[in-house]
Order: C-alpha cells, then structure tokens, then sequence
C-alpha cells in the first residue's frame, strides 16, 4: 500500500503533470467550444435554444408521422413568411415576379400554410434562424420516421438479398453476415426513437483533440513513472523493496492506470459538459437510437446509459494504450530510442487505419487498432462485422475480448521484464564500436572552443545530426520528385497552353493573337450552325462532321473562354491599380501558392525537427551532471547562453534551408520563373490582396514570416528546456503546445499565411504577428537567461582532515 | 420410278440437313467464341466508344449507376441489388456504403469502368485527395459478392480507356496536344498492355498512333477485343492554320476514320481497308468481322477476315442502316428514321445472316438508348430515369428479355424492372407475418382481427393510440404506405374496437375520417386516402383482410371522406 501511495507522490508532486492536466482540460474545453461556435447550425439553435427546445416540447407526444408532417407545415410557413418579408424589399420588376409566382404557387398547393404566414410578424433574421433549426428538425423527424421500417423490415431486406446467389452461398463471409446482422438487431424492434436536441451528444463524442491529449497525459505519466528514476540513477535504490521488485512495478501500474482512467473520465465527460452547456442537454433519457448517427447502434441504451459506456470504452482504451505504452519503457532502457519507437507505434497504427481500405483482405489491421477503437463512436455506437475466415465477428465483441486479454499480457510481460533486466542504459554494441574507431584517429588536442563544445553536444551527444541526415535525403527526393501537372482534361491543357504563348504583359501583339483566336472559335460555331442547317445532309453526316469541332469547341473552345475571362479581370485591375496587365497561369501558380497541404506539412515537419533538436541544449548538462562545470566558461554565463542559442538557430536555418528550399527549386526548374515578378493580384484568387505585392515578394514575405515562427518556436523550445531540465518533458510540452496545433490546423483552410494574403488581412496581420514573435523571443531569452546565470552552483563538501 | 423418287427424297433428307447445318453454323451462336470469363465483352461497347457499364458473369449482370452505385442483376430471378451484404445499410451515404465506387470515367459514357474476369469484377477507381484534386487511378479487383476489395495497381496518369482480354490489362494513354494553333485537342495515344497477374510489369506497347498520323481529335478512343484481336479507330485531323481560314480556305474538319486490329499473339498491326471505299463501324460477327462502305448513297456491308483480309460483299442496304450483333442475333437500326420526331420509343430490327429483315420491334425505352450496342444475347439492361432532367433522381433499371424479339413485329416489348430506387424498402406487406408480434388481450375477437391481418403479412403493431376515444376496449395499428403530390407518405391507421356499434357510430360522427364496420372503425385521420388504402382497411375491420397491395400497384384514384 505504501509503495502505491509513494508512486500516487511521485506523479502528483510533479507540477508539470499537475499544469498539464489542468492546461491540457482548458485547452480542450476552449477548443471544443471554437468548433462548435464556427458550426453555423450549432450558433443558431444556441442562439434559439429556449424556441428550438419549445417546438420539440409540443411535438414530442405526437407519433413520428404526425411530427413530421407538423414540423414541415411549420417549415413552410417560415419559408412563405420569409418570401413574403422578401418580397416587401424588392424593387427590381422581374424579382418581383419571379417572387410573386412562388408566393402563388405556395397559396394554391399550401393554403392552410399560407394563412398562417400572413399573421406571422417576425424580423427576417428570427424567420431564417426558424427555417435553420426547423429544417433540422424535420431532419431528425424524417429520420424517426424511416427508422420503425428500418428496423421492421431488416428480416425482409435479408431474405431478399439471400434471394440473390452471390450473397446465398452457404459458408461464405456475405451469407454468414447477412444472418448474423438479422440476428443482432432483432432486439431492436419496438425500440422508438424520439425528437430532441442531439447537438450536445454528436458534437462531444465526434471531438478528436481530447484523444489526442489524453493520450500526451498518459505519455507524460509514463515517463514520470517508468523513466524518470532510470535518468536519475535511482533504480538501483527503489528496486530494492522489501517484497522484490515485483510489488514496486505492480504498484506503477496500478497507479498509470488508476490515472489514466481518471483523467478519461474527467476529460471525456467534461466535453459532454461543455456541449451541453453551450447547446443544451437535451433529453438524455431517450433512445440512443433517437440520434441518426447512432442508426447503427444495436444496443438498447438510453443517451446517458451510452455516454457512460462510450466514457467507459474510452477509459479501457487508454488503459491498454499505457500498458503498450509502459512495455516499451520497461523494455528499452535508453530514453531517446523510447520516443522514437513509441512515435513509430503510433505512425505504424496510423498508417495502418488510414491507408488499409474497408474491404481489404487485411482490413483486420485496420479495424484492430487503437485508431479505430478511439475514433469517434466506434466500439458501441456502430454495428461492424469483421470477416475472419468467412465468419462475421463483430467488433464490439472483438473489443470486449481483446482489451482485457491485451491488458493482462502486456501488465505481464511488463512485470516480468521489470523484475528480470536490468533497467540502467549501457552503451550499445554499435555506440562502443564506433567510439573506438574514433579514438583512433583524434586526438585530444588541448582546449577546444565553446561553440565547438555546444556543436558537438547538439550534433553528437543529441543526435541532431541524424535529424539532418534524414532531412537531407528529403530534401534530395524534394528537388527530383516529378511536380509536372497531369491534366486531366484537354481544356486544362489547352488552357496552359494559350499561357505559355501569353504569359507576361499584355502587349498589342497578344491583344490581336486574341482577336484572332476569338475569330477562329466564332467561325467554328458558324461552321456548326451551318452544318446543322443543311438539310442536304443525313444526321449521320452531321454528326460526323461536327463531331471534331464540337470537340474542339468543349475543350479549347472552353480554355480559350477562361483566357478572356482571365483577360477581362487582369484589364480591370489594371486600369484599377494603374499597372500594365499580366498573364499569370492559374494552373501552375496554384500549386505554388495554394497548395492547402504543403504550407503546413512543410512547417510542421519543421517544428518536429527544431523540437527534437533543441530540447536537449539546455536539458544535456542537467541530465549528464554538468551544471557545475560549464558554469565557470571564461567570459560568463551570458556567452554561454548566446552559443547555446545559436547552435539551436543554426540547425534552425539549415532544417528550413533543407525543407523548404529543394521545393522552390524544383518548381523553378519545372516551370520557370517569368511570373515571379508579376503582381500576385492578377490571380483572380488573390483579388481582395489590395496591392500590387509581386508573387516574389509575397513568397518572400512568407519565407520570413517562417524564419520568425521557426525562431520563436526554438526560443519556446529552448525556454522549456531549461525550465524543465529534462529532455523528454521539453519534447512532450513543445510538442502538445506547437506540434498538436499544427497538426489541428492542417485541416482549417482559413488557417494559412496565403489566404492571410487572398483576404487582404495581410497587411496589419503581418506585422502583428511578426511584433507578437519578437515579444515571445525577447520574454523567452530573459526567462532562459535569468534561470541559467542564477543557477546555483552546488559546492561538494569536503571534510577536513582529521589531523588538521 | 418409285425407286427414283425414294432416291431423290432420300438425297434431299441427306443434303437438305447438311445445308441447314451450314446455315446453322453460319447462324452459330458466335458467343461460342466468347469466353466472358476471360475475353473482353466486346457487346457492351461499340466501335464509336461507347461503353454501357455492364459486366455479365456466371451468375448474373453486374452493372454501375450514375451515381457510382454498383447493383447486380441476379439472372434466374430477374431482380436487382446493390453489391452490399449490411443488411442495416440504406446505400444512400457514399462514404459507408461498400457499393459505391469513384470510378475513373463517368458511367455509361465513354471509357470502360468494369469488367467481369475470372471470378472478379475490375474496376478502375479516381484517387482524389481530401479536396478532390486528382492523384491518380487504380485498378480494384472485387469478389463477386463485394465482400473483399484489393488495390492491385496504382497509375499517376488516368486512361482514356481500358480492357481486359486474355489475360492481359490493356489501355490506352493520352497526351493532350500543347499546340494551340492546330485543330486538334490530342497528341497521338498509345495503346500498352500488363499481364493480368502481373500489373507491376513493366508495360508492353501494343499500338503507337503516331505512326499513323500527327494528331487525333479527342473524346474517345475506342478498345474493343474479340479472340485474338484488339481493335481500335484513328480519327487523325489536319492541322488546321487559322491564317487559311481568314485567308478564306475552306474549314478542311477531320479526315474518316481508320480502323486498326492488333493480333494479340505477334502484335501485328493490320488497317481494315476494303478497295471500294472508306470502312465504316466494324463490328464482329460469327467469327469475322462485318462492316461497311458508303457507295452511292448506300451502305454496303462487307465481311472479312478479323485482319481484314479476304473482304466479301455480303449485301446493298439502305443509307444509314447500322447493323451490330450480339454474337447470336443481328440487330439494325436506322439511324435516319430515329432522327423521326414522331418515332417515340426505341425501333430495332431483327436480321437473318444474309442481312435480310426478319422482323422488327419497338422497344419501350427512349429512343437513342441502344446506339448500335448489342448488349448479351439474353437481355436489353437499361436505366431508366423517372425524370429525364433530373439524373440524380429517381430511377428504375429495366431488363427485356430478348427471347421476345423473335415472336413480335413492330409490336412494343415488355420489359421488367428489376430495380426501383423508389421502392428501396418492400412496401405495404411484410415477407412473412412475424410469429413474435402477439396481441396482448383477452378479446378473443379482436384477436382474430389482429391475427388474420398479420397472417396476411400486413405491417401490424400492437401499439395504437388509445387516446382517441374512452369508449374503445382495444385495437391495434396498420403501416401503410402511398404515393402523393409531396412524395412518400406513410401512416399508422389506428384499428379500434368498441363496446358497442352505437359507440362506434358515434365515434365516427365526431371523427368523419374513418371507417366503420360495426364495432370497429379504422381510423385514417387524413382527408382523403387512396383507393386501395380505404379497401385494405375495410377489408381488415370486416375480419376478411385482403392481400396487402403496394404503393407502386395503385391506380392513382383517391377517396375522399364527405
């Protein structure tokens, strides 16, 4: 009991794993409630939560027929109340019309409907949040409705498939499935579902951050109870218990799991709290089966019974990922190779699931995963067969299966491992090896400098090196890969190839090439329809005939179309910015500027890199002991912490020099550079950039505004490091507080420097963001600064001898 | 002169047989030649390119929607489903359905999308990334019942074509022409192959058009296969000067077609040229190929040998009559008298192997829907859209038995449809009564109400509104579905008994939408209902139920409560 309480001590004394928790709930409450304000149909019912709530309340008794049938007369007064609001406003005759017609049409087949949204006063805005939330609701009514047969008629969808022989013979996987899947939902019937406010319950088990945090929480504890004693050498001490050390690795685990299920339970529920709070509860003593998204769920659970379950999953799901977790601490001893091969784990896992198709043949790798298990609503709140051996197995009894027995062999190789290797890191047979074939041919040549010294530790000791290596082979595959574009269509051919002939300023010569282009596809389609005239000729002639300019005209006829657009709008902001206009091709150019994965791929393997590299600067001394020493360089601390710094700036630059550069290379070497120098606004894209910024200038400015982050990113990164003093602890911060966003960020469109640019923001945002930047660099140099030159410095106490 | 006659009648009975054997072979199902297991189903494209999106196997018709939807036509039954075994999917979400498919060209337009071969059906996929940029295609094989699907090969390029044939993958690569000042819209394509249980191969060329001219309008590029050849068409175009049309040249368009066979065994390439003329829309035919010429204002057609050697006339038709074959039968159609506004539906023409009519028929679907493609000797697959605008709406596929050609002339065809996206769910009956639902009353009558309308698998529950009226003494409720002006309704009749007929009576002068028989009423709640609806409910309150009828059975007549 003791050794529990001592390991309860160890991870709740930390301050870190307290103000991650704390950080990482608020971080994902704040998160989850900005998704949820962006949905426009989650705003609007908040905002009409007591009106919204109100409507179900009088249509909840009625059966689901009737509701329907209510909530689309009530549906079709706000649509004719809002076109009679419309109508008020026009002024335009044929608008008038057009809408005087619908209104008539809507008081002959809807008379009752009409009436009402004759009396019906309410401001436009209140009449379109009604057509909102009332359309949802007919939604979810159309859904209730459809479900009894759903359900009902499940025995006669399976006989009629079973009808057809592909699906009827006996012993394979369809047959087999087919009758099972009749099977597991024949409890369902009678089950009926009810109108209510499902925001709440969707929003909160569909949120992916949580899993992620969660799961940088239970890391985070790992290394606190598996990893840290073994850096501190204090192994040798604990592992001396009085009942051997099997009691002491019984108690770790006791303690992860005790702990992580705590913090699932806290986390995952604080979500449904969260929506609940913003979107209501609704009323949670339906049906799961109410929500549409749980069509597919063949248990009877009211919503509350599900969220405890689906909370439950969740907990169980995490516990054995600690346990996977634990194994590979237990097992490897050396810190850095633990990070690399849980990251490989979970990159594994990753690929696995989102690279294996449903239908595979080894699709079982795919639904067997962690990945799986934690998406969304898998385990309970979805109905999936898997096809072992042409037997359907479902998954939710692959799971209920699986966790525990995962469960009690991990915890056991986990203790076995612990009690019977040792857990100290010796050097590896390669590191020995290496090390002597160095010895042989330097030298130890007298004093070396402090750069030198900080460059080795980086490179060498941290292993920085490697992670150059590896990004010079990218960069490598970056500068060969094959960027040329495959068009799909002749009209983007077509299109690029008026482009080549065109690009640049639009000068007399271009102007008449265009005229007789354009005289060229008229006399086509006078061709056509003198072709289609005559009446000498059979259809079959004509069709023959026409066929290869009809061919030509849908294609270059269509690129020749987006030419004189692109014409039109380049001779418009011409005249508008007073510049001369230029051709730019859209198709190449796109790639170059808006390509929406790249830019953040790009930054974030970038931010990988600065954190594994630059955690270590500070943490090394503390974790080798050698505060004491390099304390007391000649010319202080200060120098000292300026070299540290640029080392960390200098595998900074060559990392974005490596990533970023080989692109533009290869891109100028594909497609040339004639319209670097061309105002970016003559893409039509980029219309609201308000300037006549050069597509140089812009890549230029982007290229900076990089520079800036990766540099407040490594100060960040730097300032952990030494605050910390631990190398992992650094890595596991900077990695939820800059590597998790970008992540997150990959998936928002609106969440990139080129559109900064496209919505002309960019013009106080640069600077703003380039000013907050230098604020970061300057507090996180005074944060390292102070912390290392007021380092104390421990004296070792010598006693003196006796005799003197 | 007995002997003489038994002689003569003798040799007749001898020759006369022979001579029908070599008319019969002659006539000889030509599908005896096509192995659809690995040969190329040449009869759901045709030489234009295009291709119907229908694959036949061993069992049935596989065939893909606009929509991506893949169903399968079972063949002894005559009905259809999508490929997907969950019973407890609805295949109307792409992303969760396993039967839908991004296939790389559109169905039913040119470009094939699948094939049956060897036990698997192939389909060419479109890879897009999230944002539906295009990366790519690959080619799938899936099991016939859909159950297992496997990537097998992956290309950064799409194909303008593709087809399977003994045991090779072959395809046609494009590159679109750069060259704005030329008439055309294409480079020359080339034709490569892969061995089918080799797709990693490095690719074989088959046909280089290049060789045959400069450039090629675009659209379509034609892939068809039969026994030991491939065939293909080459529309080369004369680059066009826009300098010669302002100088007042005449618009020079596309030269004729050229039509190309490769002998898959020694990748021989033969034009089909016939001494007479241009060779027009080849197709093959009992072993040969049959096209062609135009000749003073006529079609003559010609047979030939596969590489179009030993070309021979088989007869004169007139202007415009295209003639195509399953294998087994030869079909024409007149394309002029298509062109007829007041032809309505689909008019085909039945012919014996010299080419002479042998009858006719008009086929009740739109006209310009068969396009000189034969399909399969048994069945005509088509879709057909309730509404023609609206290609994303509802639809029915129709299959015509072809054994009905031969017995009609000119009369309409019926057809069977064997899918309806309308009626994805079976309608007012159930397929049996389910023996779980029980009554739960000690009213032995109304019981047997209960239990002769579920034997007679009507969609019963034995939940109803009890509120209606206190003087009810039980009931049950009746699913039913109709057809209206606003789309699907459907709708729980609550079936009431009451103590007494007076009861009854008085419930039904309070509540006029109803039914009455004594002490029961049904009570329908809405102002009018069909026809049909109104007997089914009579019929159960009278304790003699009818046979359920389906929405899709009803007459359109309504009923109205005064």
């Amino acid at each position: 009991m003791k050794l529990i309480k001592y390991e309860f001590n160890k991870l709740f004394c930390k301050r870190l794993f307290i103000i991650c928790f704390f950080l990482f709930l608020a971080a994902n409450a704040v998160v989850l409630f900005y998704t949820q304000s962006e949905a426009f149909e989650t705003q609007v019912i908040r905002k009409n939560l007591a009106e919204y709530e109100s409507v179900i309340d009088d249509i909840s008794d009625l059966p689901p027929e009737q509701a329907n049938t209510e909530l689309k007369s009530m549906l079709k007064v706000t649509e004719i109340a809002l076109e009679l609001d419309m109508l008020a406003d026009k002024t335009d005759e044929n608008t008038v019309a057009s809408l005087e017609g619908f209104l008539n049409q809507y008081k002959e087949q809807n008379p009752k409907e009409y009436a009402k949204a004759l009396e019906v006063d309410l401001s436009r805005q209140v009449l379109l949040d009604r057509q909102t939330f009332l359309s949802e609701l007919v939604q979810q009514s159309e859904y209730i409705v459809s479900y009894e047969s759903f359900i009902g008629e499940m025995k006669q969808r399976a006989q009629h498939q079973l009808k057809f022989s592909i699906f009827a013979e006996k012993g394979s996987f369809s047959y087999n499935n087919i009758q099972q899947t009749v099977k597991d939902f024949e409890n369902m019937n009678g089950v009926s579902p009810e109108i209510g406010n499902n925001l709440s319950i969707e929003n909160s088990t569909a949120f992916v951050l949580t899993d992620l945090l969660v799961v940088a929480l239970v890391f985070l504890m790992c290394i606190y109870l598996f990893s840290f004693e073994r850096d501190k050498g204090l192994y040798a001490l604990i592992k001396a218990t009085q009942k051997g050390r099997f009691s002491l690795i019984a108690s770790k685990i006791f303690v992860l799991i005790v702990c992580t299920a705590l913090v699932c339970v806290v986390y995952y529920l604080s979500n449904v709290l969260v929506c609940g709070l913003y979107s209501g509860f609704g009323d949670m003593t339906r049906n799961i089966q109410s929500i549409e998204m749980f069509m597919n769920c063949n248990f009877r659970l009211n919503i509350w019974q599900y969220i405890i379950l689906w909370c439950l999953s969740k907990a169980v799901t995490m516990c054995v990922a600690a346990t996977v977790f634990a194994l590979v601490f237990v097992l490897i001893k050396n810190t850095s190779v633990v990070y690399i091969v849980s990251a490989a784990v979970v990159i594994a896992q990753g690929l696995m699931f989102a690279g294996i198709g449903g239908k595979s043949p080894v699709s079982f790798f795919k639904y067997i995963s962690f990945y799986y298990f934690l998406s969304g609503n898998n385990v309970f709140g979805n109905y999936l067969n898997i096809n072992f051996f042409s037997h359907p197995i479902n998954i939710t009894k692959i799971y209920l299966v699986l966790m525990p027995l995962l469960f009690v062999i991990l915890s056991t190789v986990v203790c076995v491992s612990f009690v019977k290797q040792k857990q100290t890191a010796g050097k590896g047979v390669l590191t020995k090896l290496i090390e002597k074939a160095g010895n042989k041919f330097s030298r130890i040549n007298g004093s070396t400098s402090v750069f030198r010294c900080e460059c080795f530790k980086h490179y060498k000791c941290s292993m920085a090196i490697f992670a150059l290596i590896l990004l010079a082979f990218s960069a490598y595959s970056n500068l060969k890969d094959d960027i040329s574009i495959v068009y799909v269509s002749g009209t983007e051919s077509a299109y690029s190839a008026y482009l080549d002939r065109l690009e640049g300023e639009l000068t007399e010569e271009k102007e008449s090439f265009l005229s007789e282009q354009q005289a060229y596809f008229d006399s086509l389609s006078e061709e056509l329809h003198s072709i289609a005239a005559d009446t000498s000729l059979s259809e079959e002639e004509k069709l023959i005939k026409t066929e290869a300019i009809s061919s030509v005209l849908n294609t270059k006829g269509e690129a020749f179309n987006q030419v004189m657009q692109q014409t039109a709008y380049i001779k418009e902001v011409g005249s508008v910015y007073g510049i001369t206009p230029e051709y730019i091709n859209n198709i190449v150019y796109k790639k170059l500027v808006e390509d929406p994965t790249r830019e953040w791929q790009y930054f974030t393997l970038l931010m990988a890199v600065i954190i594994f590299a630059a955690s270590n600067v500070f943490a090394f001394e503390h974790k080798k002991k050698m505060s004491n020493l390099i304390s007391c360089t000649r010319g202080g601390k200060t120098r000292l912490v300026i070299l540290k710094i640029s080392v960390a700036m200098l595998t900074c630059a060559i990392s974005y020099v490596l990533i970023y550069v080989p692109y533009y290379i290869n891109f100028i070497n594909t497609f040339g550079k004639s319209s670097f120098d061309s105002p970016i606004i003559f893409m039509q894209d980029f219309s609201g950039v308000n300037s006549t910024i050069t597509i140089n200038s812009m890549i230029t400015v982007v290229a900076l505004m990089h520079i800036i982050f990766a540099a407040t990113a490594v100060m960040l990164v730097l300032m952990f490091s030494q605050t910390l003093k631990n190398n992992i602890l650094a890595v596991i911060v900077s990695s939820v507080s800059i590597l998790c966003p970008c992540l997150m960020c990959m998936n928002l469109p609106n969440i990139r420097l080129f559109t900064v640019f496209q919505n002309g923001a960019w013009v106080w945002l640069i600077p703003a963001l380039t000013m907050v930047c230098i604020i970061v660099i300057v507090l996180c140099y005074t944060a390292i600064f102070k912390s290392f030159t007021k380092m104390k410095i421990t004296h070792l106490r010598r006693t003196e001898n006796a005799d003197s | 002169m007995k002997k003489i006659i038994s002689i003569i009648l003798l040799c007749v009975m001898i020759f006369i047989p022979s001579a029908c054997d070599k008319n019969e072979k002659s006539d000889i199902n030509s599908n005896d030649l096509l192995d659809f297991n690995n040969d190329y189903q040449y009869y759901y494209s045709n030489i234009n390119g295009l291709n119907l999106s229908i694959t036949k196997s061993d069992f049935g018709y596989y065939i893909f929607l606009q929509n991506g939807l893949l169903c399968y036509i079972d063949k002894e039954s005559m009905e259809a489903t999508p490929l997907c075994n969950n019973v407890n999917c609805t295949h109307e979400d792409k992303n969760t359905c396993d039967a839908y498919f991004n296939t790389y060209s559109v169905p039913w337009s040119s470009g094939n999308t699948l094939q049956y071969n060897n036990g698997q059906i192939y389909i060419l996929v479109r890879n897009e990334d999230r944002y539906g940029n295009f990366e790519g295609v690959s080619l799938y094989s899936v099991s016939a019942d859909g159950s297992k699907q496997k990537e097998l090969v992956s290309f950064k390029d799409g194909f303008a074509n593709w087809i399977i044939h003994r045991g090779y993958f072959y395809y046609v690569k494009i590159d679109y022409s750069d060259d704005i000042e030329s008439y055309s819209v294409e480079k020359p394509f080339k034709i490569y192959r892969l061995p089918i249980d080799n797709l990693k191969s490095e690719p074989q060329l088959v046909f280089d058009s290049g060789k045959y001219c400069d450039y090629v309008t675009g659209g379509v590029h034609p892939l068809l296969a039969y026994e030991n050849y491939i065939m293909t068409t080459v529309s080369p175009i004369s680059k066009y000067k826009i300098n010669d049309i302002n100088n007042g040249e005449e618009y020079v368009g596309a030269d004729s077609r050229r039509y190309f066979t490769i002998n898959t065994e020694n990748l021989s390439v033969t034009e089909i040229i016939n001494n007479d003329g241009e060779v027009n829309a080849p197709i093959f035919y009992n072993g040969k190929l049959l096209y062609h010429i135009i000749k003073n204002n006529k079609f003559v057609y010609y047979t030939s040998e596969l590489d179009g050697d030993n070309a021979e006339l088989v007869k004169e038709m007139q202007y415009s009559d295209n003639v195509f074959s399953d294998g087994i039968n030869l079909y024409m159609q007149n394309i002029d008298e298509l062109f007829d506004e007041k032809m309505k539906n689909e008019k085909i023409y039945l012919l014996d192997s010299d080419l002479s009519k042998s009858g006719s028929a008009t086929l009740p679907i739109t006209k310009f829907s068969i396009s000189n493609i034969p399909q399969d000797p048994d069945y005509f697959i088509f879709i057909n859209y309730l509404q023609q605008e609206n290609l994303s709406g509802d639809f029915e596929i129709r299959c015509i038995d072809k054994s009905q050609l031969k017995n009609s002339d000119t009369e309409t065809i019926e057809y069977k449809t064997v899918y309806s996206s309308s009626r994805s769910t079976i309608d007012n009956k159930t397929a049996e009564p389910d023996d779980t639902l029980i009554l739960d009353t000690e009213d032995k009558d109304l019981q047997n109400v209960f239990e002769n309308a579920k034997n007679k698998c009507y969609k019963v529950s034995v939940s109803y509104d009890d509120t209606l009226s206190d003087k009810e003494t039980g009931g049950f409720s009746v699913k039913l579905k109709w057809a209206g002006d606003e789309g699907e309704y459907t709708a729980d009749f609550q079936i009431l008994k009451f103590n007494s007929d007076k009861d009854a009576k008085d419930f039904v002068k309070d509540n006029p939408y109803s039914f009455v028989n004594g002490q029961y009423v049904a009570f329908a709640s809405v102002s009018s209902v069909p026809v049909e609806i109104k007997d089914m409910l009579e019929s159960i309150i009278k304790n003699e139920p009818i046979d359920p009828i389906n929405s899709s059975d009803f007459s359109g007549d309504i009923y109205t409560f005064s």
